[in-house]
């Protein structure tokens, strides 16, 4: 393993110091996993959660009636069995006996309808409304019954209910605020109830004893380490035990520690280089598809990290993915007599039209790892080859009135992020909610609405492997890759078996020495 | 300060703008340069100072980085004169309300620390280098003005600014040339030199802290050493040659202004 | 008597000018951004009528400030919009500030006593060590900080591992609150991005001119001890000195909290601006411009206190 010649130098400045302050007590470990987020997160409330720190939280101290068993399959949780009737569009739901809230009161069906009536109340600001809207009614038959009517018939209603129920008898009603007092007392009926929010930003946890899965560990603290370059060092320094994603660079220092494993897992999330259809000229799909010949997506990808490339908005291992599409590749002169088509002449080094070269303002999130790193190597490729590109990083704020709102850019490099669900719609249906390239296809738009309505697996599976040919030759997007994850753990810490969305789901096996 | 320290500040700064000169006639290009195959080289005779984990040379990067520097410290500079020469030299001369006026204006600039007022400029303007250089030009304008306004105070009524008064010359010339001009150019100079340390050692925080300032592909000081900063295994001089040049720069503009406020002490 | 009461006065009233100034410059700058800044927040399209009315944004300026200001005296500074939604900010603002301000108190007498200590020691010769302190503390303070976390940390691993010593409690930094960090952040602060030079100059400067000045000269010709004399005049510049110190120590911890993890008033400026929490934010700024407007005062206040000149009339 190389050592950053840096601090081995560096060595000598702290020894005097250290010798005089290196006389405290050890540390007590084991028992307390300790776990990194770049940030921690703002409410441990579902129906408020805005990012994977809040998701990852809330998967410790919530359940919801259903979810993924270790094959990533769908398994009933808080649910014990249910019958949907012969047209499908009513559900019966047993709920587990037994199931008690952290602070001791019963679980039971009233939990289930509040939880779902909240979600639908208006006063809820919630981000979560979408997950029940096609639930028409939800009715508690008796302590352990619910009854769900749905506004259409459903083909697996099982894997939409994987939203975290909430304690009835915790709110006044069912319009929930960010600010009720439940935000200073979250209580689930998880494996885990948190303690308390300490003043250093942390938040502790420990297993709850009446739960019917016991945890392997005693308690879990959340740490906050904003700053990328100290996570895996603390790790390195056994001050933590897990980080939770691991910055490419990282990986082969980590790799390289016997204290330290690597777990890899594939996210059904993917980057990409969305063109803004309602600009000139990138709504000519001649322009478009020059540009994504002339990008050597192999080159981009291999200076950040490994993956898979992608020519469809699904990840290679989804049963929706097309293999039959082929890449585009690097065909400069393919792109050249496209551009010729669309008008461009090569004046020189540049294309030009009418005089004006053509340039992209690509834009991308600053908080986007390695965004940088490929963006960079993006403009000088497409420098290269007589494409002016211009760069602009922006943080959180900008890129929600830049980008969503004012839909100002020419390019964004971003990823989606999906879980199980795959549900593209969004981003590609022309009245999709994230569909902010200005994408519209009828023939896409007919094939989303059937793989949404059909009954039938193999028919959703058809339709949507269309459409991944559709979008493909449309080319709204370039369809980057799905870089490799890998979390870090201790080796105190055994028998990991990781989600690859929520990453707690199956955290009760985790043992710590 | 001794003159051999005043004489190593002053190459130092002179270096900056020789490389700031230099940076304006070469035709390095930011951009062509990245080649991620030669990433992270060590320092040799081709790359003098190796390459980054891109593969672009740092010492070209070094050099054309005080172009991102050079141009918004000017900006910053010209931004605190035009706020605080005017209106700090006129206080001084004039005395009575309007200094007092002025005074509380300054007050009420220089009661929100500069850095929360950078700080606070970016997270509502954006983070261009523009922005940066007017919001540290403004947060430094009272220091500026106050300086001024105390020696001009102090100046107005010595002899000579009597006599020449009384041989007819202009009240408007008397405080441009003969007090602003011969009396406190040291004075105005050691200030501007301050406030491009000050701007240095914000942009580099910045850049690095919090991910504002310049921005990829140009290069400035601080981006370089946030882009390098926790990179296992690559070039040590893609890291160290930014930070020591902030650190030797920052050290140059202070200590050539402290040998300014020796010889400009009344 | 009364001139003293009447300086005591001036000074107070002045303090609260500069505050209201201050609320003022913060609101107009504010205010004066390009585009609606409700929308720039995070949810802005569902809380906009909310805000609006509570923010009165159809108000003209001096209205909208008088609103704050208002709001402000009844200790009501808003609700957090993106930090913390929903919790008052002044009920994440008092714990941080509380925090940060042990710091700041501790780092400004730091590097007071360092700059007065180097003072007596250079005491307007010895260039070579004022040259050596101008040098090492121009440092900016993120690196100071960073530099200091790497090589602590690093020499603790290679000492624990090797068995010498047991694994400290503090270990490692800057990750655990410990009186080693929170140490460290002190030092950093007083020291970095030239602080201590430009501390150790100034009272040089006064030092000098009190040594050089007629008391000084009468006390040597008549023998007496020179030290608690010299110390007793340096009082009144030493305060002013901390006074103009204050400021810059605020600016550096801003960054001191981020770089070391410290869950401080800084750390929160950091989140809020980068989240943009305009009433966070505001509310931070008006709590800085207060602690450096309500030093000067303070300064002020004891200086009228021991300084006999200053109560006289002015001429």
């Amino acid at each position: 393993m190389q050592t950053p010649p840096l601090s081995s130098s560096l060595r000598p400045l702290g020894l005097g110091l250290v010798l005089a302050a290196g006389l405290g007590a050890t540390t007590a470990q084991g028992g307390d996993l300790r776990y990194a987020e770049d940030q921690a997160p703002a409410i441990v409330n579902p129906l408020f959660a805005t990012s994977m720190s809040e998701a990852r939280i809330d998967e410790l101290v919530f359940e919801g009636l259903y979810t993924d068993d270790k094959d990533l399959a769908t398994t009933p949780d808080l649910a014990l069995s249910s019958e949907v009737s012969a047209d499908r569009s009513e559900m019966t739901i047993h709920l587990r006996p037994g199931v008690t809230w952290h602070d001791g009161t019963a679980f039971s069906s009233k939990d289930v309808v509040f939880t779902i009536q909240a979600m639908k109340d208006g006063g809820t600001l919630s981000t979560e409304k979408g997950r029940v809207d096609w639930i028409d009614s939800a009715i508690a038959v008796d302590d352990l019954t619910v009854r769900l009517r749905f506004v259409r018939p459903e083909a697996r209603p099982e894997d939409k209910l994987f939203f975290k129920i909430l304690p009835a008898h915790l709110f006044d009603g069912t319009a929930i605020k960010r600010t009720d007092p439940f935000r200073n007392t979250p209580v689930g009926t998880g494996p885990f109830l948190l303690d308390h929010f300490n003043d250093d930003g942390s938040i502790s946890l420990s297993s709850y004893p009446q739960h019917r899965v016991p945890a392997g560990t005693a308690q879990l603290t959340m740490r906050e380490v904003s700053d990328k370059n100290y996570q895996s060092k603390l790790l390195l320094y056994e001050s933590l035990e897990a980080l939770v994603r691991v910055i490419p660079r990282d990986i082969a220092v980590l790799q390289n520690n016997r204290k330290v494993e690597l777990y890899p897992y594939q996210t059904n999330s993917w980057w990409y280089l969305g063109f803004n259809l309602k600009r000139h000229p990138f709504d000519d799909a001649r322009v478009r598809t020059a540009l994504a010949e002339l990008v050597d997506v192999d080159a981009l990808l291999d200076p950040i990290g490994t993956g898979e490339t992608l020519t469809g908005p699904f990840v290679k291992s989804s049963p929706f993915y097309n293999h039959d599409v082929q890449p585009f590749g690097v065909n400069a002169s393919d792109a050249a007599s496209l551009l010729q088509q669309a008008g461009y002449t090569k004046d020189g080094d540049l294309w030009k039209k009418g005089g004006k070269p053509l340039t992209v303002s690509v834009r991308a999130h600053k908080n986007l790892e390695s965004a940088q790193e490929v963006v960079i190597n993006l403009q000088s490729q497409l420098q290269s080859q007589g494409v002016t590109v211009n760069v602009d990083f922006l943080d959180e704020a900008g890129w929600r009135s830049s980008v969503w709102k004012d839909h100002d850019y020419d390019v964004v490099l971003s990823q989606w992020s999906f879980d199980r669900n795959e549900d593209i719609r969004e981003q590609f249906h022309s009245k999709g909610s994230r569909n902010f390239t200005g994408y519209a296809n009828p023939e896409v738009d007919r094939l989303l609405d059937l793989a949404r309505d059909t009954l039938d697996p193999q028919e959703k599976k058809d339709a949507l492997r269309q459409v991944h040919a559709l979008v493909h030759t449309d080319a709204p997007m370039i369809f980057l890759w799905t870089l490799d994850s890998y979390s870090a753990m201790s080796t105190k810490v055994r028998n990991v078996v990781i989600h690859p969305f929520y990453f707690f789901t199956w955290v009760t096996d985790w043992t710590m020495q | 300060m001794s003159r051999l320290g005043a004489r190593l500040g002053q190459a130092v700064l002179l270096a900056v703008l020789l490389c700031w000169l230099l940076s304006l006639v070469s035709g390095y290009d930011v951009i062509a340069d990245v080649t991620p195959a030669r990433a992270g080289l060590h320092p040799s005779a081709q790359a003098l100072l190796g390459t980054d984990h891109m593969g672009r040379s740092v010492a070209w990067r070094l050099v054309t980085a005080s172009r991102a520097f050079v141009g918004p410290g000017l900006l910053a500079m010209a931004v605190a004169l035009a706020l605080g020469l005017p209106a700090g030299a006129l206080a001084g001369y004039l005395g009575g309300p309007v200094a007092g006026v002025v005074r509380y204006l300054w007050a009420v600039v220089s009661a929100v620390p500069r850095f929360v007022l950078v700080l606070l400029a970016c997270s509502i303007y954006g983070s261009e280098p523009h922005v940066l250089a007017v919001a540290a030009g403004l947060s430094f304008a009272p220091g500026l003005g106050e300086a001024l306004t105390t020696r001009i105070e102090a100046l107005r009524s010595r002899e000579f600014v009597l006599a020449t008064r009384a041989h007819g010359v202009s009240a408007a010339r008397t405080l441009a040339w003969h007090l602003l001009w011969l009396a406190c150019r040291a004075l105005i100079l050691r200030q501007l030199l301050y406030l491009l340390a000050f701007y240095l050692v914000l942009e580099t925080s910045l850049s690095y802290v919090g991910g504002f300032g310049i921005e990829e592909p140009q290069p400035s000081w601080g981006n370089m050493l946030a882009f390098e900063f926790g990179i296992h295994g690559g070039n040590p001089a893609a890291w160290a040659a930014p930070a020591l040049a902030i650190w030797l720069t920052v050290a140059a503009a202070i200590g050539v202004a402290s040998t300014l406020r020796e010889r400009g002490h009344a | 008597m009364w001139t003293a009461l009447r300086a005591a006065l001036t000074r107070a009233l002045w303090f609260a000018a500069t505050l209201v100034g201050a609320a003022f410059l913060v609101q107009l700058l504010l205010w004066a951004a390009p585009g609606d800044p409700i929308d720039l927040l995070p949810n802005g399209a569902e809380l906009r009528p909310a805000l609006e009315a509570e923010w009165g944004l159809d108000q003209p300026l001096p209205m909208r400030l008088g609103i704050y200001l208002v709001h402000a005296l009844h200790g009501d500074l808003g609700t957090s919009l993106a930090v913390h939604p929903g919790v008052a900010v002044r009920s994440l603002l008092g714990p941080a500030l509380a925090r940060s301000a042990k710091t700041l108190v501790l780092a400004l007498l730091l590097s007071l006593a360092l700059s007065l200590v180097l003072a007596l020691l250079t005491r307007g010769r010895r260039p070579v060590l004022r040259a050596l302190v101008q040098l090492l503390t121009v440092a900016p303070v993120f690196l100071l900080a960073y530099l200091l976390v790497l090589g602590l940390n690093e020499a603790t691993w290679s000492l624990v591992q090797a068995g010498t010593i047991a694994r400290p409690s503090w270990f490692a930094l800057p990750d655990q609150a410990s009186s080693l960090r929170d140490g460290l952040a002190i030092l950093v602060l007083a020291v970095g991005s030239g602080s201590l030079g430009e501390t150790h100059a100034a009272l040089e400067l006064e030092l000098v001119a009190v040594l050089r000045s007629p008391f000084a000269t009468a006390a040597r010709a008549r023998g007496q001890p020179l030290l608690g004399l010299t110390l007793h005049n340096l009082l009144p510049p030493l305060l002013a000195v901390a006074g103009r110190r204050v400021p810059f120590l605020l600016g550096g911890l801003v960054i001191v909290e981020k770089v070391l993890l410290m869950n401080g008033a800084g750390a929160l400026l950091w989140q809020a601006c980068l989240k943009r929490d305009y009433p966070v934010a505001m509310g931070l700024c008006i709590a800085a411009a207060l602690a450096v407007a309500g030093s000067r005062l303070v300064v002020d206040l004891a200086r009228l206190g021991l300084d006999p000149r200053l109560r006289q009339v002015r001429a």
